[in-house]
């Protein structure tokens, strides 16, 4: 089993690259684990105090256009698989995208406050956002040869990578009696490692129907990176240079969290939240690979005398283009991501939801639905979810459940539950885990609810 | 409170499940196998562009320089020398011997007193030479001239030699023998080195002009002492030895006799890549360079130059050129040591070499005689010096003006590059050529393995076109062909084996069939454009 876990594991690991993470099970959670404020900073938290296990939060979540069996390819009669372009070709869209999000929660502390809450916690969190088109998968894979007299347009790729370190303080505050609920969360935000083509990058590639040569245009070639350098030239750093720069760098920035929550009926809930507001400027360990805006035709090598063609044809590429590398400092957008939910109580206990996200990487509008229902008993709940997220992707059937034994939480999420078995299966598959010490429940509970041992 | 613990626990149970309930058998003792990318790419491989000077390089074995002539086209030259044998092969004199003696005339019998009688005659050799040479004068540098005087008196005899005709060089004074002859010593010996004398054979006994003479003065006395008897017919006799004479200079005439001269075979390698098919030269030049530092004219005939072919088939050399000798200039005896040149071309209008070259031949035995004072040559007075020699250059001109009508040449290319096809499992290789040449071709392409066996072989096709000529000389536009060659899996998997390419080439110029001949200028190119599309599969193993 554990040879199997590092597998699946490794297999989530390349399959980088998504526009969802939703996490709409976990949402589902709400005020019974505090760290859901990370989605909605409006949740107030049902107890007094908090205090989560240090690495015994995380979660990631990975969604894709394409099935994993379909970047794990098994050939028939094989029981190895490989990436195989003409299946991830076969099941590509006109436009796809692959999201990798992976957060790990440091630490959360959570103080209930009569009228709301406050909250300091730090986070660690990685995303990679992969966008390419159809032509591009065609291209890797069947070349151009079938595309000789055309152009190959790679405008529709793009790449984000980033990962940082959070430190934030939230404040949740109930307004109009218990009506209005606004929550802020301001977080100190930590670039570490960074990679991304520049805004605009894009390139073409024309082949000639006659002699096959190639016209290639390229606008915006940038790519940047940050940190990266502390691994491909470790030999120029000192030994803890990587451990001192995810200590301490120069790319911190300040980032916001808003959220809003408003009783319209005791039986309606509207909520809405938009998180990870902010840029981060990487002035330290920045690297840019600049290719000048250039459209070349490239006819070949000159053939006389020639010797290590390979070398020659790549240096005779190469040279027609001028590029260089400099440490100028970039700026990037956080992963920007908004919910919107509508909540419909059925009883105090059972409660449906619908709602919809958005990741907004990209600067795109491409929102995943769900509908929710989850039933609550105090410290306990358990819900069901399917979401959609959109034509050419399965509808996902996910669960929640959190409890607690004594003080101790235990909560898990999962947005697609089936992914669990035969994960090749399915396109998206995320989860959220974690252990909290939770404290003062009785204080905000309903007076009914409370037996008092006296009278008994 | 138990049902909430109850429920908790459940929940629990209900979390452990979920994590545990995962189904990885696609994973199951699965690995990542190999990466295998297998596109098909479309490749502007590269160019390459021949000058004309560049491709008859290439064809040419190195045994040819590729040049331009006086109106840009291009020219294959062959160079070669031939030389003459020196002036000490060619000139000898002979080893020879002159004798000769004086009589006393008188009978002397016991005389009562001492008597004395005195004798002299002046004597006439004819110094003798091959044929029909006759010298005025030698400058020797080297050998002998021996005297021996012998005397059959019964007295004492005093005799003095001269010899007119040998002059020491240093003194100017011909060489003169005295000695003394007795009953007890009747012999006397003179060795002279040759070297220290000029001969002069140029006078008689007469003084009178003359050649080839050598002309002596011989005077003896005898003392008759009392007692002593002489007979008439007792004498003093020499005996003189001319050998191993060599000379700076010799001055004459020669006659007429042949002068040998070297010959040289002309490989001419650019035909060994022809096969069948015709290919006919237009106007090809031999150009001979003739530099003769003998002091007389020669007289040079080409008849037996040759051209020899493939199969040993023969070609003379004929026409005008050879109807009668050509005469080389030769240097005045006022300019010893300097050389006389003459140049002769052998051509379209005075000889056959067009057919001669036309016949595609491998080789041309390059060879021709050489005579003395040729009967249609100047008179000249002749001198042979140690120096002289006669220096011959040469030079095969091709120039490129002919008619090249399905002309096959074959070339061998070594192909080493059969591991580079490792990972192509479809390739079509497209051939553009643009071609200012007048000259089209089809190939044909065999791939050879190391035993020269075909392991896979390209059909002939048309791969480049002749340029069209309108008028004129030169061709008035490019004659631009595409052709494609597809690969198969199979075929380049043959072709991995093979270790060299055998190029078979069919050449025709612009409009061959008329019998026309073109030009090829030197500013013409061919221009090869190769591109590909290839089937590759590239794992990553």
């Amino acid at each position: 089993m554990t040879r199997k876990l590092l597998i699946f594991s490794f297999a989530m690991a390349l399959t980088v690259s998504a526009s969802a993470q939703a996490y709409f099970s976990y949402y589902q959670l709400r005020e019974l684990v505090p760290q859901t404020q990370s989605l909605q900073p409006a949740f107030i938290p049902n107890n007094s105090f908090t205090f989560a296990m240090p690495g015994l939060n995380l979660g990631a979540s990975l969604d894709a256009d394409f099935k994993l069996q379909d970047l794990l390819a098994k050939e028939t009669g094989s029981i190895d698989y490989t990436i195989d372009f003409d299946v991830l070709l076969a099941a590509a869209n006109d436009v796809n995208n692959l999201n990798l999000d992976v957060t790990s929660n440091l630490f959360h502390f959570g103080l209930k406050t009569k009228k709301g809450a406050f909250s300091l916690f730090g986070n660690v969190r990685a995303m990679v956002h992969l966008q390419y088109d159809r032509e591009f998968m065609d291209f890797l894979a069947n070349g151009n040869a079938n595309r000789i007299g055309e152009t190959i347009d790679f405008g529709g790729t793009r790449l984000l990578a980033n990962s940082y370190h959070e430190i934030g303080l939230g404040y949740t505050r109930q307004f109009l009696g218990e009506r209005l609920t606004l929550g802020a969360r301001v977080k100190q935000v930590t670039g570490l490692f960074h990679a991304s083509l520049a805004e605009g990058a894009t390139g073409s590639i024309t082949t000639d129907a006659n002699d096959y040569s190639w016209q290639i245009m390229v606008q915006n070639g940038t790519a940047n990176t940050a940190g990266l350098d502390l691994f491909l030239n470790d030999q120029d750093y000192p030994d803890n240079a990587i451990q001192d720069y995810i200590t301490s760098n120069d790319n911190s920035t300040l980032a916001f969290d808003f959220g809003a929550k408003f009783k319209l009926f005791d039986w309606l809930h509207l909520e809405a939240s938009v998180n990870d507001i902010g840029t981060i400027t990487y002035k330290e360990q920045a690297r840019n690979y600049n290719t000048q805006d250039a459209t070349v035709n490239f006819t070949g090598v000159q053939l006389r005398g020639i010797e290590n063609s390979g070398d020659v044809f790549r240096d005779s590429l190469e040279s027609k283009f001028t590029s260089d590398e400099t440490q100028r400092q970039f700026t990037t957008d956080l992963t920007m991501r908004s919910y919107l939910s509508a909540s419909l109580f059925l009883g105090e206990r059972n409660r449906f939801t619908v709602m919809a996200f958005n990741n907004h990487v990209f600067d795109e509008i491409d929102p995943s639905y769900a509908v929710a229902y989850n039933h609550s008993v105090k410290k306990f709940t358990f819900g069901l979810l399917g979401s959609y997220r959109g034509s050419g992707n399965e509808v996902n059937i996910g669960a929640n459940i959190a409890s607690d034994i004594g003080p101790v939480q235990l909560y898990l999420a999962l947005d697609n539950a089936l992914a669990s078995s035969r994960p090749e299966q399915y396109s998206k598959a995320d989860f959220r885990f974690g252990i909290n010490l939770m404290f003062g429940y009785k204080k905000w509970a309903n007076k009914s609810d409370i037996i008092d041992l006296d009278e008994l | 409170m138990k049902r909430g613990l109850l429920k908790n626990f459940l929940a629990l149970l209900v979390i452990l499940g979920m994590a545990s309930a995962c189904n990885l058998s696609y994973f199951e003792d699965a690995e990542f196998g190999d990466f295998v990318w297998d596109p098909s790419l479309a490749v502007p491989i590269g160019e390459i562009s021949y000058s004309i000077n560049e491709l008859f390089d290439e064809l040419n074995d190195a045994g040819a320089q590729v040049g331009v002539n006086d109106e840009n086209i291009v020219t294959l030259s062959y160079t070669e020398t031939l030389q003459s044998q020196t002036a000490s092969a060619f000139m000898t004199v002979l080893d020879q011997n002159f004798s000769g003696g004086v009589a006393a005339g008188v009978d002397i019998n016991n005389p009562i007193v001492s008597t004395t009688v005195s004798l002299n005659q002046t004597f006439e050799f004819n110094l003798s030479q091959r044929n029909a040479e006759e010298y005025d004068s030698i400058l020797f540098t080297g050998g002998n001239f021996d005297i021996t005087f012998s005397s059959d008196f019964d007295a004492t005899t005093d005799f003095t030699m001269t010899v007119q005709s040998l002059v020491n060089r240093a003194t100017g004074d011909p060489l003169t023998i005295s000695g003394t002859l007795s009953p007890s010593g009747p012999t006397f010996n003179s060795n002279n080195n040759l070297g220290d004398f000029r001969g002069d054979f140029t006078r008689d006994a007469g003084g009178n002009l003359s050649t080839n003479t050598v002309v002596v003065d011989f005077a003896y006395d005898i003392s008759v002492e009392p007692g002593s008897v002489i007979s008439s017919t007792d004498r003093v006799s020499f005996d003189m030895s001319l050998t191993n004479a060599e000379f700076e200079t010799v001055y004459g005439d020669v006659g007429t006799q042949g002068l040998d001269v070297n010959f040289q075979v002309v490989n001419l390698d650019f035909f060994r890549d022809f096969d069948a098919g015709g290919i006919t030269f237009t106007d090809p030049i031999f150009s001979f360079v003739f530099e003769n530092g003998f002091g007389f004219p020669l007289g040079i005939d080409f008849k037996d130059i040759t051209a020899i072919g493939n199969e040993g088939q023969i070609v003379p050399l004929s026409g005008t050129a050879t109807d009668e000798p050509t005469v080389l200039a030769a240097p005045t005896v006022e300019n010893i040591g300097t050389t006389e040149v003459t140049n002769f071309e052998l051509n379209s209008s005075n000889s056959n070499i067009a057919d001669l070259l036309s016949s595609q031949p491998r080789k041309v035995i390059m060879e021709v005689n050489a005579a003395t004072n040729p009967a249609n040559g100047p008179e000249q007075y002749n001198f042979v010096d140690i120096s002289s020699l006669l220096d011959v250059s040469v030079q095969v001109d091709l120039p490129l003006i002919a008619n090249i009508n399905n002309l096959v040449a074959e070339e061998f290319i070594d192909f080493n590059n059969g591991t580079d096809l490792e990972e192509a499992k479809r390739l079509l290789l497209r051939v553009i050529t643009e071609n200012e040449l007048p000259l089209g071709g089809n190939i044909e392409l065999q791939f050879l393995d190391a035993s020269d066996n075909v392991v896979f072989t390209v059909s002939e096709r048309p791969v480049f076109d002749a340029a069209p000529i309108a008028s004129g000389d030169r061709t008035t536009g490019v004659a631009t062909t595409t052709v494609d060659v597809e690969f198969s899996d199979a075929d380049i998997r043959a072709i991995e084996n093979a270790t060299r390419i055998k190029v078979l080439a069919r050449l025709s110029t612009t409009d061959a069939t008329s019998g026309n001949s073109v030009k090829f200028f030197d500013d013409y190119e061919l221009k090869i454009r190769l591109a590909a599309q290839a089937d590759v599969e590239i794992t990553s193993n």
